[in-house]
């Protein structure tokens, strides 16, 4: 299988890959929005199953209340995670595109999205949700 | 300082100004999926080095670079963060 191996400052640190019907991201991210914010390093796989939204509730009038069940239900599914990590000052990451043996993949924990930000989600969009239909 | 580099291959493919870092920030995912969306035919797997140029809590859509991978690619980020 496709898989990849991470390095940081030249050590290794995990051997990444998900299986069919998942989504594999490992990703950096450096923001300036709040002082003193550091890199943060973050590797974690979903099954994109547990993101299908299923057709009764396309076809339903969307609801904030709907919004949040659909949402507490893909939270209950949980990610796996391999790294959560926020770097120092000066660090270098190397990513291989390799093949390799399932056996050799980096075991995983299952972990629950941090949905604390939700409510801020809805104040900036506004709470233009119509009322519940259902 | 405020600094990224991004290589694939040893070619340099991100290497922001450091307003803009400071600025805006960054964020650079490797991304990997196979069977989506869920019932379609394409079991080919993707991978792709996507690189938004810009906070994407800012304005949408940010400014993306995709490039597609494949086995024996090398991605090198080096980093200086203060």
């Amino acid at each position: 299988m496709i898989a990849f191996d991470i390095f940081l400052d030249e050590h290794p640190i995990c051997r990444v890959a998900m299986a069919e019907q998942h989504v594999l991201t490992i990703s950096l991210h450096g923001s300036r929005a709040k002082k003193n914010k550091p890199v943060f390093l973050n590797v974690m796989g979903s099954a994109m199953a547990a993101l299908g939204i299923p057709q009764q509730v396309q076809e339903m009038t969307p609801s904030k209340e709907k919004f949040l069940e659909i949402m507490a239900a893909i939270t209950n599914k949980g990610m796996y995670k391999w790294v959560q990590k926020d770097l120092e000052q000066k660090f270098k990451i190397d990513i291989h595109v390799i093949e390799a043996e399932p056996e050799s993949i980096s075991p995983t924990e299952i972990t629950q999205l941090d949905m604390s930000g939700l409510d801020n989600v809805i104040e900036t969009f506004g709470d233009t949700f119509p009322s519940s239909q259902d | 300082m405020t600094s990224i580099k991004v290589r694939l291959n040893d070619e340099l493919v991100f290497n922001p100004s450091q307003t803009l870092l400071e600025e805006k920030g960054f964020l650079v995912n490797v991304q990997s999926k196979m069977g989506i969306p869920l019932g379609s035919e394409n079991n080919k797997q993707e991978i792709t080095l996507q690189i938004h140029k810009k906070d994407i809590s800012e304005d949408l859509p940010p400014a993306l670079d995709i490039h597609q991978l494949e086995v024996g690619d090398k991605i090198t980020i080096w980093g200086e963060w203060s």
